[in-house]
């Protein structure tokens, strides 16, 4: 019966980082009296609910065996212009959406990049984070970007039935996005895509035009957490979103969500996202200096990516092809 | 008649070479900033161009290699920091002698690089992730011993191997000069550095040969590591100090430069030649703006740009072949 409970349980999450979190969260909890309240409560979910949003997308962008580094750039971009498009007075609504179009069709340029350079993911969504960020700068001159409507404000600051708008807003997406990807037969095509897209295409699936959708929804996602951003700060700042490609991808990785493509869940990656939102809260809870959090985000990555290779390795005796894992591929 | 068509041969064969077509495109980019400003022909401004490009140049060798064995090292700028940090935390300190603290240094940035390539090689992960991960913690542990000051206060015969000069060339860049001209004859010449094509071209090909690919791998990702120490001795050294920050986003120069030089993401490809003179080019790039007085953020577009173009003239080259 119980061990019938956990296999189950286990479908769905990871055990693991599940008795982690738990256990992190209890110590907290017990050792500092401000950790357990309410109010914590909702400045852990603010202060990572950029990242959470954005893993949404990275999710599966991942297990379609891509990765997409652009997403901190889009953050800011989106802040700035969505700012822009505020100050010249085209309404809240209008700029919402053109700054999602925006978003959304710098995705649609890494996916075309991708299919048609046939270059690895890596590299291509790499030079749009600098030419993006780039053009961010470029755009504000390095200036903070203010002077917003009071209405726009509710986006980032305001709550629905007591609860943050950002956070209903993830719950809503989390729970859409985990029953496309497991109950729908277009969106759980993306397993087999990941896991062998040469197989996937002889399936007669259309790998590339998948591929559009991944990367529009990843950075259609990475421009809402933009607007909540820049709706929170009452501002838009070129510096916003640094390393938040990073955070995003430990997050997924250590949520269970294979580099290698086809393994992965929106329930994993929202365990991720809670595990890093408690970890950043504990680090400052516990008056840990801010240098460390670079140091604790680069070192969770590498160690959660070794366990899983050693753990995959342990299970099936069967080291990966080198072809399989140096960036030649694709 | 013959000699005539022999030479004319000769000559398309060699503009078909990588090298020589980026001469060419680099003398045209000369010839058009040269035209649109004054300043750019002169003797103070050519030195700056050429004492810019000498790290992103030291640490483009090694970025080659790692990218010849089908890799990335994406962590060369937080090791730069890093290193800086520790060799000049040693010296400021005055714990222990200038050339023990280079040494120390150097060892450290070999060591960061060996790490990469045992997780890589002994784990099997792909060198993004870990790079990406080794970059985080270096640059946050340079942060981390500094807490994000300047180290400054160092000895004088420290700062002269950056600031000499010999016959009005900086030190650094003779010594950048004489690493590529040496570096280039190893590792078309040397059988370890050489090891390199046949284990990036086909690694599991290259194990049924006998090669040690383990071996290759690691050492490949260490001496980009310790490239990447080089640099960062002449810089600290150069700017009197270690800081933190140094090194930002030179992985992305480093990796643009030897990819527009010729080398491929899937490996077995790569010349230290094409490096640089792709260094060369986009110094040259990012003067022309300065000088011009466009804003400085155009550069990261600029570069990231040049990066895409790169992978896509890169594709381009290799399907013809």
């Amino acid at each position: 019966m119980v061990t019938k409970m956990v296999r189950k349980l286990s479908e769905h999450t990871n055990l693991g980082l599940l008795a982690v979190t738990v256990g992190l969260f209890t110590v907290m909890s017990i050792g500092y009296s401000h950790f357990f309240t309410l109010y914590n409560m909702e400045v852990i979910a603010m202060g990572f609910i950029q990242e959470a949003i954005m893993a949404l997308g990275m999710t599966i962008v991942i297990i379609s065996g891509g990765i997409d580094l652009s997403i901190g750039s889009v953050l800011v971009l989106s802040s700035i212009l969505v700012g822009l498009f505020l100050k010249a007075d085209l309404g809240v609504a209008l700029s919402i959406f053109l700054t999602l179009c925006i978003s959304g069709s710098i995705g649609f340029a890494n996916a075309v990049m991708i299919n048609r350079l046939r270059a690895h993911p890596f590299i291509v969504t790499l030079g749009t984070m600098t030419a993006v960020r780039g053009f961010a700068l470029v755009i504000t001159e390095g200036h903070p970007v203010t002077g917003f409507p009071k209405s726009f404000s509710y986006f980032g600051q305001g709550y629905l039935l007591n609860i943050p708008f950002p956070v209903v807003l993830f719950i809503i997406l989390a729970i859409v996005f985990h029953i496309l990807l497991r109950h729908t037969k277009y969106f759980s095509q993306v397993y087999f895509i990941g896991s062998n897209p040469g197989a996937a295409r002889l399936c007669g699936m259309n790998v590339e035009r998948f591929r559009w959708m991944t990367y529009i929804i990843s950075a259609t996602l990475a421009g809402t957490a933009g607007i909540i951003t820049a709706s929170q700060y009452i501002s838009a700042n070129a510096s916003f979103g640094i390393d938040a490609e990073l955070r995003v991808i430990t997050a997924v990785i250590i949520g269970g969500a294979s580099l290698s493509g086809g393994i992965g869940s929106i329930g994993r990656t929202v365990l991720g996202v809670i595990f890093l939102a408690i970890v950043a809260n504990a680090m400052v809870q516990a008056g840990v200096p801010t240098y460390w959090e670079k140091v604790a985000y680069g070192s969770m990555l590498v160690i959660s990516v070794v366990l899983e290779q050693y753990f995959r390795f342990r299970r099936t005796g069967i080291k990966d092809n080198w072809r399989d894992f140096m960036l030649g591929g694709n | 008649m013959t000699d005539t068509k022999r030479s004319s041969q000769l000559v398309s064969a060699a503009l078909q070479a990588r090298e020589v077509q980026l001469l060419l495109l680099t003398l045209v980019v000369v010839l058009i900033i040269s035209n649109l400003t004054p300043n750019f022909l002169t003797e103070s401004n050519l030195k700056s161009v050429a004492m810019g490009m000498t790290y992103d140049l030291i640490v483009a060798l090694g970025m080659t290699y790692v990218l010849i064995l089908g890799g990335l090292d994406l962590s060369v700028g937080s090791n730069i920091a890093l290193t800086g940090i520790i060799t000049t935390l040693l010296m400021q300190k005055g714990v222990v002698s200038v050339p023990v603290a280079i040494g120390i240094g150097l060892s450290v940035s070999f060591i960061i690089g060996a790490i990469n390539g045992v997780v890589i090689a002994k784990f099997r992960i792909n060198p993004f992730i870990v790079t990406l991960g080794m970059m985080s913690l270096a640059r946050g542990g340079a942060m981390v011993l500094t807490s994000g000051y300047f180290v400054t206060g160092l000895p004088e015969s420290f700062l002269m191997i950056g600031r000499g000069e010999i016959m009005g060339i900086p030190f650094p860049v003779i010594a950048a000069l004489l690493i590529v001209i040496v570096f280039d004859f190893l590792l078309k010449n040397w059988v370890h550095l050489n090891r390199a094509f046949p284990v990036g071209a086909d690694p599991d090909n290259a194990a049924l040969l006998g090669i040690n690919v383990n071996k290759t791998v690691v050492l490949g990702f260490a001496l980009c590591g310790l490239f990447a120490g080089i640099a960062a001795i002449f810089m600290c050294s150069r700017l009197a100090m270690g800081y933190a920050q140094f090194g930002l986003e030179i992985e992305l120069r480093a990796l643009g430069a030897a990819v527009i030089g010729g080398a491929t993401f899937s490996g077995g490809r790569g010349s230290i030649w094409g490096t640089f003179l792709g260094v060369l080019l986009l110094a040259i790039i990012n003067n022309g703006f300065v000088l011009m007085d466009a804003s400085i953020y155009w550069q990261k577009v600029v570069n990231g740009t040049i990066l895409i173009i790169a992978i896509a003239t890169a594709v381009r080259h290799s399907r013809i072949k």
